[in-house]
């Protein structure tokens, strides 16, 4: 479960929060991860782990923060996917971690069908207070 | 079609043994197109193909879909090089062709020059004028025209406008689609089927004919029996063993990467199999655009610009996935949310370098390994390719570009900084972004077998009857798109195995072809038996002989009752075979007090498999028999191990042997269909209640009437 949860919040990170389309959070994670355990092969699944353990375990505590990347609000999240993304040793991590989180958020078909479409999709109230 | 000549590996849970003239191993536009003109001229045909077949409403809108299920490595195989680099193979039916670009050259003739003037002997194997008047059928069956402006979108229209400004060549891609709607989603598979890819044209038509397409099963070997290539053998995603023994012809086409690592795996090392690996690596630009470009709309990749194939860059739009899109445009966090959200403007070009560089392919722990390092020249290409596609994009409109290089601009606007690119920038390869799919050369063809795997007619050098058909067979890449040339050539392989004349199609008039299964009118000098002997077995590996086990028929006791036997022990190895035995004779008899069947070994003077054969001696002067069994055929009461499924077996253990009893067992399949010419045994031990079953295994063949009869040493118990 705690890996799932670093490798989500991985996701989420890296995505951040586009404006007009379902925010990450929103999206089932859980059925995109079943189909990339099956059938990606092992160097994929072996790099997007490096990553995880990288940015959402590793990263976060020499930045100075008690808990994982799963555990940041959203400023300190993207604050630190960031900085990962211009260190050249996470740098390269983050480039394949990032195809794979773009596969994750737009396998869901809302995702899709909003970019496709052109579509605003509204955003509650519990997310704006969120954020 | 057909649904009846459909086999689909998922469903097969134990062996499937076929026959047929032709066997075709892959149904990409190599394969399919070798079916369709063996079929159309009589053929018994039968395509095995890794993956399965695709309906177009199957086919998803997201990248990820279509690489996870439908390409091997879910579109991540890489080679391993100075840069790790992937490269794409499509897993299904038609290859890749439902899922490539759709994007349609013609051989070039300068190609096709070098071609000759490096070896001139592939005058008379790939002659120009045949060539040409196969291409042109091949382009009439799959409708190939140049993209309709009504589908071409935005981001074509914007290749256009820029190679205009700039005066380089450029032209609608001609591509091989029929009511082409521009939904944009070539490359994850046409959801409505407009792209004629071959499984839909060329495969379909050799089903029509009477092909059969034994789908997701994966071929493992080729089989041999005195040097002549004679089936197949593989498994299928079911779990069950698949052969397909061909009486003809073994075809291989299963792409650079597959065929050779097929022919490694097969022990025909011969030559430069897997060397001379060359491909079009490609880079990419990104581009950001005021107007709304909507990469996802439009022919997927519906122009492209030529002015440059003399340097060996070719350009074309890329045709993605928004999911892929959005990872091409760059940043992370809210930086790629906001590139996300601006998606609808960002366009994305690729050019396909004819790179000087050869790799190689070999097997390592039974998995093609490539490698593959770009030469400092093709990284100059890399460089002035994306000079050159920043520059188009940058006239075209667009407000930055990103040429994807690290250490370098993620964001140009000044077309003086990609001149600096191309002259100071990176001479790494491991600093671009690169992809490979177009793939060549890995069992070239030639006339010297010091140089080339197959010779002028498409046949192994080393191995009567094997044929290679894809572009594993081209002496050099071709630096365009390849699907039309790989069928063109594919075509002329087809002919040269049915023994017609290169320029005779196979739906000649003159040749009065029959679509009834089984039936030929090729001009073969003589018929082959597709058959295995004792000796084939003798040089198999335990793989091989399981698939063998697999598919075996069922071993009728009394087609064996009467009849000594030679066998061979497959397993031991030399120094069992030194210390032990390699033959050996074993007899088989109805039991005297009629209790079905039992029999006995012999040791023998190890004097090989062929010539007299000389049973040993005890002091008594009687043959050295031991290891009496009974001939059983109850098999199907056990659960054997590995989830085998038998009848007849030998059993050790009742059979009067001074050895325990219920300790051996033995079951017995044929090799060669319903006839007992030769059978095969796998040892399995019960120890403790459990079957143990090292992969030991034996072969008999007949050797003449039982002389003399042996008596057991104690009563054997019913």
């Amino acid at each position: 479960m705690r890996r799932r949860s670093s490798r989500d919040a991985l996701v989420l990170a890296i995505i951040g929060r586009p404006a007009g389309l379902p925010g990450p959070e929103r999206v089932d994670l859980a059925r995109f991860w079943e189909r990339f355990d099956t059938l990606a092969p092992l160097h994929v699944r072996a790099g997007f782990g490096l990553a995880t353990v990288a940015v959402s375990v590793i990263a976060p505590r020499l930045a100075g923060h008690r808990s994982g990347l799963a555990s940041l609000d959203a400023i300190a999240a993207d604050a630190l996917v960031r900085r990962a993304a211009a260190n050249p040793v996470t740098r390269p991590l983050l480039d394949a971690a990032t195809i794979v989180a773009c596969f994750a958020y737009f396998d869901d078909d809302r995702v899709e069908a909003a970019v496709r479409g052109g579509l605003e999709v509204a955003i509650d109230e519990g997310e704006e207070a969120q954020s | 079609m057909s649904a009846s000549a459909r086999i689909d590996g998922r469903e097969l849970r134990t062996g499937l043994r076929l026959g047929a003239e032709v066997v075709v191993v892959g149904s990409g536009p190599a394969g399919a197109t070798v079916a369709a003109e063996l079929a159309a001229a009589g053929v018994a045909v039968v395509v095995v193909e890794a993956g399965r077949w695709w309906e177009p409403h199957e086919f998803r809108p997201g990248t990820f879909g279509a690489m996870a299920d439908a390409f091997r490595d879910m579109g991540a195989s890489m080679v391993v090089g100075g840069a790790p680099v992937p490269y794409v193979q499509g897993r299904m039916v038609g290859g890749s062709s439902p899922v490539n670009g759709a994007i349609c050259w013609r051989l070039p003739r300068d190609v096709h020059r070098s071609w000759l003037a490096d070896d001139g002997a592939l005058s008379d194997a790939l002659p120009w004028d045949v060539l040409e008047a196969v291409t042109d059928q091949i382009e009439n069956r799959l409708g190939v025209a140049p993209t309709d402006d009504a589908v071409a979108g935005a981001k074509n229209r914007l290749m256009a406008r820029g190679a205009e400004a700039l005066g380089i060549e450029h032209r609608p891609i001609r591509r091989n689609v029929v009511g082409c709607r521009g939904l944009g989603r070539c490359l994850q598979g046409c959801p409505e089927g407009h792209k004629a890819s071959v499984d839909r044209t060329l495969l379909a038509d050799a089903e029509a004919a009477g092909a059969v397409v034994v789908s997701s099963v994966e071929v493992s070997s080729v089989i041999t029996s005195r040097g002549r290539a004679v089936g197949v053998q593989g498994t299928a995603d079911g779990g069950g063993a698949v052969r397909v023994m061909a009486s003809h012809a073994v075809v291989v086409a299963a792409s650079a990467v597959q065929t050779p690592a097929l022919l490694l795996a097969s022990g025909f090392a011969q030559g430069p199999v897997g060397e001379h690996f060359q491909a079009h690596p490609g880079v990419s630009m990104t581009g950001r655009f005021a107007e709304p470009v909507r990469m996802w709309e439009g022919a997927s990749q519906g122009h492209e610009v030529t002015g440059l194939r003399h340097e060996g860059l070719k350009f074309e739009v890329l045709g993605m996935g928004v999911d892929l899109l959005a990872a091409r445009v760059g940043g992370v966090g809210s930086d790629l949310a906001h590139h996300i959200e601006d998606l609808a403007h960002h366009a994305d070009w690729g050019a396909a370098v004819r790179a000087e560089a050869h790799g190689r392919v070999r097997l390592v722990a039974g998995r093609p390994v490539v490698t593959y390092q770009p030469t400092a020249r093709d990284v100059g290409r890399y460089r002035r390719g994306l000079r050159i596609m920043g520059e188009m994009m940058l006239a075209a409109g667009a407000e930055t570009v990103d040429p994807g290089v690290r250490g370098f601009d993620r964001d140009v606007r000044d077309p003086r900084r990609l001149r600096d690119l191309e002259d100071h920038g990176p001479r790494s390869a491991a600093a671009f972004t690169a992809a490979i799919t177009h793939m060549f050369g890995s069992a070239r063809m030639g006339s010297d077998p010091a140089r080339s795997v197959v010779g002028l007619d498409f046949q192994h050098h080393n191995v009567a009857g094997l044929y290679v058909a894809d572009s594993s067979v081209f002496p050099s890449n071709l630096g365009v798109n390849p699907q039309i040339p790989i069928m063109a050539i594919a075509v002329l392989c087809a002919r040269r195995v049915a023994g017609l004349d290169l320029d005779r199609p196979a739906t000649d008039p003159v040749l009065s072809s029959s679509h009834t299964h089984g039936v030929s009118n090729m001009t073969i000098p003589g018929p082959i038996a597709a058959r295995l002997e004792l000796e084939d077995l003798m040089s198999m590996s335990g793989a091989q002989l399981w698939g063998l086990m697999q598919t075996g028929g069922r071993v009728d006791p009394d087609a064996l009752a009467g009849q000594q036997f030679l066998g061979a022990d497959l397993s031991m190895g030399r120094i069992g075979h030194a210390v032990l035995w390699e033959t050996f004779r074993k007899a088989i008899v109805r039991d005297e007090e009629g209790r079905g069947h039992r029999g006995w070994n012999v040791k023998l003077e190890q004097r090989g498999t062929r010539g007299d054969q000389v049973p040993k001696r005890k002091r008594d002067g009687s043959e050295a028999a031991f290891a009496h069994y009974r001939v059983r055929t109850d098999g199907e009461r056990f659960g054997w191990p590995r989830g085998f499924r038998v009848a007849t077996y030998f059993d050790y253990g009742t059979a009067g042997n001074v050895f325990p009893d219920g300790f051996g067992f033995t079951p017995v399949v044929t090799v060669n269909g319903d006839d007992h010419d030769l059978v095969l045994g796998w040892e399995i031990f019960r120890v403790a209640g459990r079957f143990v079953a090292p992969s030991m295994f034996w072969a008999i063949r007949p050797d003449g009437p039982v002389d003399p009869v042996v008596t057991p040493p104690r009563a054997p118990r019913p």
